[in-house]
């Protein structure tokens, strides 16, 4: 199954660290897009055996 | 600075993201909402929630539009909460016998609710070894471009941390580095720069015990930091910068990377989230019910003077849904006001010699009068029930949703509905159409009981744990 979502974080320019987990029916393909619209960091995975995946907790420099 | 994450994927349950502080204090913001349970048709008495989207329904009684939005929010006590507003038409002025209380009741509902989902929260422990997993992942990837390129490659074992990998590699390359330049450029810069911060990556876990769950280690920092360094300092060497994050390229999750590196996987990644989640919420279901009535006095209706009764009537409601793959099942208690709508003829007849007319609506013979109802639901639903298999365009679904309303003076009306629906199994947002075959019991006589079938179709979320 597929869903798009989408959330904005309203942050200052610097050196951050996100997560996101995702959830789903076991081996679901998924992507994300991180984007300050200079930098875009890209993801993707498939859903665990257990119904759950993650980015791990990653860097981004914001401009 | 705005910071967008678009993800298309089964559902984003939770995303947050914390600001590299010297305090590594945490700044979370809300994600997609996880809309967990949403049931087919956006049932207003179903107890597992309404979820963000919007259906339209066809029924006997009439046709009803309902919309709602469900959001998360950091919170430790309440984290989610969900608005609904559902307009439903008397088809052609025909609903006859209906209760306040009927999902597709002519009027205008809504439904206010917050609670607590054990699904919103910050998995700490997951996100940070399933980052720490992706580092050392990514230390090995490139140690693998680099011992490609040797004429006699290291042997790295399965479960090789980065730090034992860089030393293996880089004996390899002193031993018989590759006779291209350029290609021992590259493989000295990378080995120089992971040797650096091999040790950083591995991310010793010295503090662990001053760790509280939702703060990021000094260490954690520094090993994000330092993969961050490393990528600044391969920028311009597009085959080791492809791997790292800032580079656009696709990075592949703690499951992916499973398969090259189980070893790894089984030694760091933790803190998995369960199979079995649950969700609580309390709501206020407001319902505005407007009457065509004839006034009664002194027993004797008064059929010409057209009244009308509009009333704010109000629910308190609970719900607790338990989620465990597959299965959804959720149910609802609550305590409100409630009213019985019998609507009948009611005919001006005009005669004109030997000619006559009539002029007709539909009202109820007497004032309504709400009184208070206990009230129960309850759903079960099996999504996707796998008949189909893999792979297939479409995907079927079942509910089993009842209910049951018992006034405080005397008498109940229960109802049993069985929505089957089918939805494409890949869609931006899912496109629902089903049939719901619906039995209704009642004590009242006037009511009685009764089966209808309704068709519905609309664009729902996705339903998970």
């Amino acid at each position: 199954m597929t869903n798009n979502s989408s959330a904005a974080f309203s942050t200052a320019a610097g050196f951050h660290i996100y997560a996101i987990v995702v959830a789903g029916s076991p081996g679901d393909p998924w992507t994300a897009k991180v984007t300050d619209h200079t930098t875009t960091q890209n993801h993707s995975g498939h859903i665990s055996p257990s119904g759950f995946d993650t980015t791990g907790d990653t860097g981004f420099n914001a401009a | 600075m705005k910071l967008n994450l678009i993800a298309t994927m089964t559902l984003v349950i939770a995303c947050w993201l914390a600001a590299m502080g010297a305090e590594g204090q945490s700044s979370p913001s809300s994600g997609q909402t996880p809309d967990q349970g949403a049931d087919s048709t956006q049932n207003f008495v179903s107890p597992l929630g309404l979820g963000t989207g919007a259906t339209l329904s066809v029924t006997s009684k009439g046709t009803s539009v309902t919309a709602a939005v469900e959001r998360q929010v950091f919170s430790p006590v309440l984290n989610f909460w969900q608005f609904g507003l559902s307009g439903t038409t008397d088809k052609n002025g025909q609903a006859q016998l209906f209760s306040s209380s009927d999902k597709d009741a002519p009027g205008f509902k809504g439904k206010f609710g917050i609670g607590k989902s054990s699904f919103i929260r910050k998995w700490s422990t997951y996100t940070e070894t399933g980052g720490k997993f992706l580092r050392q992942a990514w230390c090995r990837d490139l140690l693998t471009v680099v011992n490609k390129s040797l004429k006699s490659p290291a042997s790295i074992p399965d479960d090789a941390m980065c730090l034992t990998a860089v030393i293996a590699v880089k004996v390899a390359f002193d031993k018989s580095p590759p006779t291209d330049d350029k290609t021992k450029t590259l493989d000295s810069l990378v080995l120089s720069q992971l040797t650096s911060t091999a040790e950083t990556i591995a991310e010793p876990t010295k503090d662990e015990e001053q760790k509280t769950p939702d703060q990021i280690t000094d260490e954690e920092k520094a090993a994000i930091k330092a993969q961050f360094d490393v990528c600044v300092a391969l920028k311009d060497q597009p085959s080791a910068f492809k791997l790292c994050p800032a580079s656009g390229g696709t990075i592949k999750s703690p499951e992916d990377q499973k398969k090259a590196y189980p070893s790894l996987y089984q030694h760091i990644l933790s803190g998995e989230p369960g199979k079995f989640q649950w969700k609580a919420w309390g709501s206020w279901a407001p319902t505005i019910m407007s009457v065509d009535y004839r006034a009664i006095t002194d027993g004797i209706p008064d059929l010409a003077d057209k009244l009308q009764w509009t009333q704010l009537l109000n629910t308190g409601l609970g719900d607790i849904a338990l989620y465990y793959g597959k299965l959804a099942f959720g149910i609802e208690g609550g305590f409100g006001q409630t009213v019985q709508v019998v609507t009948q003829n009611v005919c001006n007849t005009t005669t004109s010699g030997t000619y006559t007319s009539q002029s007709c609506d539909m009202a109820m013979i007497g004032k309504p009068n709400p009184t208070n109802a206990w009230m129960a639901s309850s759903a079960l639903q099996f999504y996707p029930i796998p008949v189909l298999g893999k792979g297939t365009l479409f995907n079927p679904g079942l509910q089993v949703n009842s209910s049951y309303v018992a006034p405080t003076t005397g008498g109940h009306t229960s109802e049993l509905a069985l929505p089957f629906y089918i939805a494409p199994t890949a869609s931006p947002m899912k496109f629902v159409v089903g049939i719901q075959p619906t039995w209704d019991w009642s004590t009242n006589s006037k009511i009685g009981n009764k089966f209808t079938i309704s068709l519905f179709v609309g664009a729902r979320p996705e339903i998970t744990k």
